[in-house]
């Protein structure tokens, strides 16, 4: 359908129509519709002659508060009229003056003139056939007044009342054609039914007319640069979601949401058209207009509460917001209430979750079995500890770690909304209410959500209101810094601890190592991971308060006034009390205080105007301010007397540890001026350039200031004559775009004037703790803004009736002055590298949406799928430094092992390793793998070993053998969704995968590592390679580990984790109408939800959602769920 | 309602400044407004010391802790006792990357020099410092920078080439070639070491556990010492540098061996320079680390990373005191933590541990002298020694021989004390065998006196032992400490054939260094 383009009416009264949509709100235009929907009866006075239909709307605006909205060419052609009436309804006067090809609807005050799509038909005459009643809901179970009902073929036909409900005498063999603006239409067979409810679909191409950008709004149909709405986000109440990022993981081509595992506690990772810095590469929210670039935050916030989700991908989109946008925008609306209508929602989950998958540990028996194979490989004699014989004991099963450190999870949430308000003032509140245990032992979160947003139209020009939103959350998850570290590793534990000891002793205190001369083969440091997750006791309360509040000035019809001061308060408490352990006596209580304070205020000034009709400009300018402010303090008391729950308190410590307390403090601003221009001509031709001015506190003066200008173009071909006779395209427009966003996030707080750092140690004696300070840092005056450039081309397309869709993107994004923190030398004497803009990383990439809709009769459905390929690659790294290898606790095990490095030519976070080449299958074979000069490339080696690659030839096997061999981001990531309805039922499905991931799995290097103690070990170990199992890929059983199988960082690790994951799916049944109306409820669906039920992947780690930088110490796997769920409308 | 919409607006819009954007670093002192007073040089002075005893970074990891530990026991008083692989590989040389468990010594010296600069640089600007002052904290900021610079200097640099020198003049400074020759380092060293001492304060007027005079002196008369093996002009100095201590400030043997390692006489007669033990903060962790894995009993962390061999136990000379002062075999009865019981070890690889450090477990009755978080932090109150008078006698006696001299004065003074007979006419194996017996596990580092020797490879190229009892229950009837057969532990037991004198002397540079170098470190040759 051809796109409405603008009639009398200024934008924002068009808008109101994008409103009752429910799609959302625009945050300036809350003009808001009056309580009172007029009665179609208010009468008229009209006196005209031989005057054009807009004259006429004209004299009805003046006389009435009606609103008009319709395609200005539908009344190019239109005769004159003349209209002469007195009293006469605005509904009874539109139906005499209007020709007969064009049609009213009556929304509250709002007249939208269309192209009929019946005959007139008269009410009053209806046949008497059955009495036919029901509910006509939109995709939300809402109900919608004004639709027209038409037995098809007549001119019979009536209109859903304020809520919704229609009731009209049909035959039986008569087929109801239902109708309304912004939805597909459908038709119904009668046949014996007295009450047919009726769910209308949106019709994607008119719903999405109107998109939220950056500071504003605009038309899809003008829209140049790369945006995407999450469909996801329409129906986001009827699945259960555990946080806003959820929605958008494999609904948005280009946009990957990896879940960091199953941890309650833990925040998804969004990413946006690859990474192009090593450092923070998150996305900039705006919720509300309120910036935010806190994961922590972000996922606190309520899913239930969110209207619409916006994601500016490219660059000419999203560098309205300058600084901050460089990795993406994603822009959240939340529900606003309307006016006259009270709907209160009540949507809950309950459910259980469970571990995807466990990993196993060797039983009493194996393991002993084990140890003693390692030792006779090694020509040594075994333990008399794993002796069958002489340790009989040691060979009971008596405890299955794993298992006993997993546990059922339980989900629910509750969440309860009412939005609703009278002619002046609307609101919207909710609260809601969500936890969550983890499938590990003792892990859990909670989450408190309660949101004010409310409107108030103080007068025709003014317009006030907030959004006020608070969450506290709490938590207890797995510290994820100790998966590299064999000791704290829950996971790693549950494989290490003997099979053969229990949980706990006979008196139900927790089992410790075994006491001096016993036969018993304890693995000492292998600690009691029960013990260690049940004694955890950190209580972690973030107390989030984000208010906005703005007040909308109009001018007049043209200019309008926006003013948003927007305050973020973060309260975050840690407390980790320790209690006393057989490893560790002391107990103690580490306990800090975080606060933040994050002010916004944003002033924009928004000019629209459409000239001689084909013109349409949009002018906007803007002044922002923002100040950001952090302080935080930690103490650990020690030596508490009792463990009492009730006295783990600070008071209670005798002791304070001034090593392990400090504070942290730091503070930054940012001013921007911006402005931005939107052309568009006929429709057909639009273009958008902006710019904005950022300076910053955290550069010097002289580099603080950046500038970032962006362009985009596009072009409606479908507008040109041409195409009209092209009518299997629906609708085709080609998109161009660049733009320039800065980036100084990575930067701490003053980064060219480093304080100095405050260090603890002992006096000389050590009697005491002391503080010291140290000039632990080098300021570097002269860093400037890191700057992305993005180039994105693409179109959207729609055919044979927008049923099919098909948009494709393609981007270059370049990182330039990518800010870095080189490798430091050790001869620079201090531990923090200095920041300097330094390397220039590219990240190619093409992104397809596709999508298939059949939106008429009974079953209805639609299919979306999208696929992404980002190419990443280092162009260059400054400072003649040409490489780096990745030392941070993302990309380390057990501090000896580092496989990632990033080198120009290469992506960032590459696998840096040694290739294998299998395992030696004889000695022979190890002995005669030898260099040119005959001397052996592994002299160590024996049959069972595996086979090191010397790349560089030089005979040995070491760190300059080690070859590029992928990285962790996929080639492909991919998603696809589908819905279906019937009549009641709905169903949709979620699957996403990726492929072309590497993940190194150093997992196994302890756990299938013989030499590694006396720890248990994976039961996959089982299948090491022995002389009569010689097709395994497991290296030999052994405790020397001669030949270094374990410890070279090579290609062994290295595994694909492609994987296609069915993240979803969901079957709910709605209640039909007529028993709801009964009971007063205006909505009321069930449903039930499989989450992570099937995975398909090669991968045989925990989870292949690893993550991170791909390196896998045996993260929390992701667990499986089952929820059911229920949402009830009032 | 105008006014209402002006008095809005007007609020929204925030008067704009360049203030708004001057945020001037809060939290800690800025560099520019530090050095101002006594206290900030304190501070300085203390973040030297926080480089060695740093509790918040890394415990595991601690200066005098593994680090330093791991190149001593490359040598062939002990095995690698847990299948740490980094810890294996540096036994074995078999370093081939990165390896940050050796890297760090390395790391952590040029920290030190860092800050010892920061203080000599800036220390002499501070406004109000008495001249007294100043000097007070030069003494410590260059004993500091030559201790570190020194222990930087034995273990990577050689006769092909030095280690870089960094002092005032190049502090900024990221890349500083090396020194064509480890003399031009031990010179600057020496240098350092003899400020030091005029500027220092003697022992007695030295806070305790602070650097004094001997400290300097002690340092001075090692670094003479290991200077000796390019210049034989050295002996002669290490003489006269060792006599500046040896029986000064009251500094004499203690009585009996055993006395030496009780937390009473960590500043006893015999002490001139410790790793300092600390259960208040992060001390030492050597005798923890050398401990028993597990300690015996629930509530006691050892790591026992360090497990001696039977060659050491073989090195001692019968009615040698100091053997059941430094080793515990099978069978022997000793308290712990007021218990009576019996050694015998569930995870020891040879059979043997280390008793020497363990006084604050036998000698007490209670956990008072262990740090109360002993599983991350295994400290103790107990000092290690880093340079005791045993070991500057031993230096002096030594200097005497490889200049021809009689060193039997030395040599029975330190005998004697052990039980043993005199010596007449000690030979340098003698000497060699003494300070082996004198000061195992100690932090003297006898791997390098085995390198400087030139004993290393004869050595190494052979298997080391430990023991393996059948009944290794000693309340067993059947058990008998003498039936034992002799094992190579795993690992870091069997004889490391690829040691090579020409290329093992030294440590390889930290492979990263090397890489982020911009061509200006060049690796030790042949790793």
């Amino acid at each position: 359908m051809k796109k409405c383009t603008h009639g009398l009416f200024p934008k924002s009264k068009k808008l109101l129509i994008v409103t009752k949509l429910t799609l959302f709100l625009m945050c300036w235009c809350v003009v808001q519709v009056s309580g009172n929907v007029y009665s179609q009866g208010q009468e008229l006075q009209i006196h005209m002659e031989d005057v054009t239909l807009e004259q006429v709307f004209s004299e009805i605006r003046n006389q009435t508060e009606y609103e008009f909205l319709y395609d200005s060419e539908l009344l190019v052609d239109q005769p004159k009229v003349d209209a002469e009436f007195n009293q006469i309804t605005v509904g009874e006067f539109l139906n005499r003056i209007l020709p007969e090809s064009l049609e009213h609807i009556i929304v509250d005050k709002t007249i939208v003139i269309k192209k009929s799509t019946r005959p007139k038909f008269d009410t009053n005459n209806l046949p008497e056939d059955i009495e036919l009643k029901g509910k006509i809901t939109d995709e939300n179970g809402e109900g919608l007044p004004g639709v027209s009902v038409l037995i098809k073929g007549t001119t019979k036909g009536t209109v859903t009342d304020l809520d919704g409900y229609y009731s009209i005498s049909a035959p039986a063999d008569a087929v109801l054609q239902v109708s309304y603006i912004g939805y597909s239409s459908q038709e119904i067979l009668v046949g014996n039914q007295t009450a047919i409810d009726i769910s209308l679909v949106p019709d994607i191409t008119q719903l999405e007319d109107i998109v939220v950008v950056g500071y504003g709004t605009q038309k899809r149909s003008d829209i140049t640069g790369s945006i995407s709405t999450v469909e996801a986000v329409k129906n986001i109440t009827d699945r259960p979601l555990n946080n806003a990022e959820q929605a958008i993981q494999g609904s948005v081509a280009g946009v990957t949401v990896v879940n960091d595992g199953g941890d309650p506690t833990a925040t998804p990772k969004v990413t946006i058209r690859g990474i192009g810095t090593t450092s923070n590469s998150n996305p900039l929210w705006v919720i509300d207009g309120v910036p935010q670039q806190d994961p922590a935050i972000i996922s606190t916030m309520n899913p239930a509460d969110i209207a619409s989700m916006t994601v500016l991908k490219d660059a000419s989109a999203s560098a309205i917001y300058g600084v901050r946008a460089a990795n993406g925008v994603i822009l959240v609306t939340t529900k606003r209430g309307k006016s006259g209508e009270l709907s209160v929602n009540y949507n809950t989950y309950y459910g259980f979750t469970n571990a995807w998958k466990k990993p196993t540990a060797l039983t009493a028996t194996e393991y002993a079995e084990m140890e003693n194979q390692a030792q006779i490989n090694d020509g040594n004699t075994p333990l008399a500890a794993f002796s069958a014989t002489d340790n009989p004991d040691g060979r009971i099963q008596r405890t299955n770690w794993v298992d006993e450190i997993f546990q059922t999870g339980i989900v629910q949430n509750h969440d309860l909304s009412v939005r609703g308000g009278g002619e002046n003032a609307t609101f919207a509140t909710s609260f809601g209410y969500y936890k969550r245990t983890g499938t590990l032992l003792n892990t859990e979160k909670r989450r408190v959500n309660f949101r004010i947003n409310s409107d108030f139209k103080l007068s025709d020009k003014l317009t006030v209101g907030e959004s006020i939103w608070m969450s506290h959350t709490n938590g207890r998850g797995l510290d994820p810094t100790n998966e590299g570290d064999v000791y704290e590793n829950n996971i790693l534990l549950a494989i290490y601890a003997n099979p053969n000891a229990s949980v706990r002793e006979a008196d139900g205190s927790f089992s410790g190592p075994a006491p001096l001369s016993s036969n018993y083969a304890s693995a000492f440091e292998a600690r009691n991971p029960v013990q260690d997750l049940t004694n955890s006791d950190i209580s972690n309360p973030i107390l989030n308060l984000t208010g906005n509040f703005f007040l909308a000035y109009e001018f007049n019809e043209n200019l309008k006034f926006k003013s948003t001061f927007g305050v973020n308060l973060v309260q975050n408490t840690y407390k980790e009390f320790r209690p006393s352990t057989p490893n560790s006596p002391a107990n103690s209580l580490f306990q800090s205080q975080a606060s933040q304070v994050d002010w916004i205020s944003e002033n924009t000034l928004t000019f629209t105007k459409t000239f001689n009709e084909d013109h349409d400009i949009t002018l906007l300018a803007g002044y922002t301010l923002q100040d950001f402010s952090f302080e935080s303090f930690g103490v650990t008391g020690s030596d508490f007397g009792s463990e009492d729950d009730n006295v783990r308190f600070l008071g209670n410590a005798r002791a304070l540890d001034l090593a392990r307390s400090g504070s942290d403090i730091g503070e930054k601003s940012l001013v921007s001026w911006l402005g931005r221009v939107n052309y568009a001509y006929k429709g057909k031709y639009s273009l958008t350039a902006s710019l904005r001015r950022d300076a910053t506190s955290r550069l010097t003066k002289d580099n603080r200031v950046g500038v970032f200008p962006s362009v985009g173009v596009a072009w409606n071909i479908i507008e040109e004559g041409f195409m009209q006779n092209v009518s299997f395209v629906s609708d085709l427009r080609f998109r161009g775009g660049w733009g320039e966003i800065g980036n100084i996030e990575a930067l701490s707080f003053y980064p060219t004037d480093v304080p100095l750092a405050n260090v603890s140690t002992i006096s000389f004696n050590g009697d005491e703790s002391v503080s010291a300070q140290a000039i632990d840092g080098i300021s570097n005056p002269d860093l400037v803004w890191e700057k992305t450039q993005q180039l994105n081309l693409g179109f959207d397309s729609y055919f044979l009736d927008n049923k099919i869709s098909l948009s494709a993107d393609y981007f270059v994004k370049t990182t330039k002055d990518v800010l870095l923190q080189l490798p430091l030398s050790a001869l620079a004497g201090v531990t923090e590298a200095p920041f300097v803009n330094a390397g220039e990383i590219e990240n190619k990439g093409v992104e397809l949406a596709l999508g298939y809709r059949k939106v008429e009769g009974e079953f209805t459905y639609n299919i979306n799928a999208n696929v992404s390929r980002i190419k990443n690659e280092v162009t260059a790294l400054g400072q003649g430094v040409t490489e780096i290898l990745h030392t941070g606790p993302d990309a380390v095990f057990r501090n000896s092992f580092f496989p990632l490095k990033s080198e120009v030519g290469q992506p960032l976070y590459s696998f840096y390793v040694i290739e294998s080449d299998g395992i030696f299958q004889s000695d022979d074979e190890a002995a005669n793998y030898t260099h040119a000069d005959g001397t052996r490339v592994q002299p160590n080696a024996v049959a069972g070993d595996l086979k090191f690659i010397d790349a560089n030839g030089d005979g040995t096997i070491n760190d300059q053998d080690r070859v590029y061999k992928g990285n962790a981001f996929p080639d492909f990531s991919y998603g696809v969704n589908a819905n279906f309805n019937y009549k009641n039922f709905d169903l949709s499905v979620f699957f996403q995968g990726v492929s072309g991931a590497n993940v190194y799995s150093s997992y196994k290097n302890v756990s299938f590592n013989a030499g590694q103690n006396l720890f248990n070990r994976d039961s996959r170990i089982l299948d090491a390679w022995s002389p009569t199992n010689t097709d395994s890929d497991i290296p030999r059983l052994t405790k020397q580990n001669g030949s270094t199988n374990f410890d070279t960082v090579s290609d062994w690790y290295l595994q694909d984790a492609s994987y296609l994951r069915l993240k979803n799916i969901t079957l709910g049944y709605r209640l039909p109408a007529e028993i709801l109306e009964k009971a007063n409820i205006s909505n009321l669906r069930l449903y039930v939800t499989g989450q992570n039920l099937l995975t398909l992947t090669g991968y045989d780690g925990l989870d292949p959602e690893v993550g991170g930088l791909g390196v896998d110490n045996g993260r929390y796997p992701a667990s499986r769920s089952v929820v059911f769920g229920l949402n009830v409308g009032f | 309602m105008k006014n209402f919409i002006i008095l809005l607006i007007g609020l929204a819009i925030f008067p704009s400044c360049d203030d708004f954007l001057e945020k001037e670093p809060t939290g800690s002192p800025s560099i520019a407004k530090f050095w101002e007073s006594e206290d900030d040089v304190d501070a300085a002075l203390a973040a030297i010391n926080n480089v060695m005893y740093d509790g918040s970074l890394d415990t595991r990891n601690l200066y005098y802790g593994r680090p330093s530990m791991w190149p001593i026991a490359a040598g062939d008083d002990m095995v690698v006792g847990k299948s740490k692989s980094s810890a294996q590989r540096i036994h074995n040389f078999e370093i081939a990357g990165p390896e940050k468990d050796i890297d760090v010594l390395w790391i952590r010296n040029y920290l030190i020099i860092k800050r010892a600069n920061d203080v000599i640089i800036n220390a002499p600007e501070v406004p109000g410092l008495s001249q007294d002052e100043v000097n007070a904290a030069l003494g410590v900021a260059y004993f500091y920078r030559g201790m570190a610079h020194f222990n930087v200097a034995y273990r990577y640099g050689n006769q092909k080439m030095g280690v870089p020198i960094k002092d005032e003049s190049n502090t900024l400074d990221f890349f500083v070639e090396r020194a064509s020759h480890v003399k031009d380092n031990y010179d600057f060293i020496a240098a350092d070491l003899e400020r030091a001492a005029d500027l220092l304060p003697t022992l007695s007027t030295a806070e305790e556990g602070a650097p004094h005079r001997l400290a300097a002196y002690a340092f001075l008369t090692k670094t003479y010492l290991y200077w000796a093996e390019y210049d034989d002009t050295k002996w002669a100095s290490v003489v006269t540098t060792a006599n500046k201590i040896i029986g000064q400030e009251g500094r004499a043997l203690e009585a009996s061996y055993a006395d030496v390692f009780k937390v009473v006489n960590n500043y006893g007669s015999e002490y001139i320079w410790s790793a300092t033990g600390s259960v208040n903060g992060s001390g030492t962790p050597i005798p923890g680390q050398m401990l028993e894995n597990g300690g015996y009993q629930n509530g006691v962390a050892g790591w026992g990373y360090f497990h001696p061999t039977e060659e050491l136990y073989q090195a001692f000379e019968s009615g040698d005191e100091r053997l059941k002062v430094t080793l515990q075999e099978y069978g022997d009865v000793f308290t712990f933590l007021g218990n009576t019981m019996t050694y015998a070890s569930t995870s020891s690889t040879t059979g043997l541990q280390f008793n020497k450090y363990m006084d604050p477990w036998c000698g007490y009755a209670d956990d008072s002298q262990l740090h109360p978080n002993g599983d991350s932090n295994p400290s103790t109150t107990l000092n290690v020694p880093i340079i005791r008078l045993a070991d500057v006698i031993l230096m002096k006696a030594e200097a005497l021989i490889m200049q021809g001299q009689n060193a039997d004065v030395e040599i029975n003074m330190i005998r004697n004390r052990a039980g043993l007979s005199s010596l007449a006419n000690a030979s340098l194996a003698q000497l060699k065998n003494e300070r082996r017996v004198e000061l195992a596990g100690e932090l003297s580092d006898r791997h390098f006196d085995l390198i400087r020797w030139n004993d290393a490879q004869a050595v190494y190229h052979q298997d080391l032992h430990g023991r393996s009892y059948a009944i290794t229950d000693p309340t067993d009837p059947g058990f008998d400490r003498a039936a034992y057969t002799l094992i190579v532990p795993p690992r870091t037991g069997a004889a490391r054939t690829n040691f090579d004198p020409n290329i093992h002397d030294v440590w390889p540079v930290p492979f990263n260094e090397v890489e982020i170098s911009n061509g200006t470190l060049v690796q030790n040759e042949g790793w």
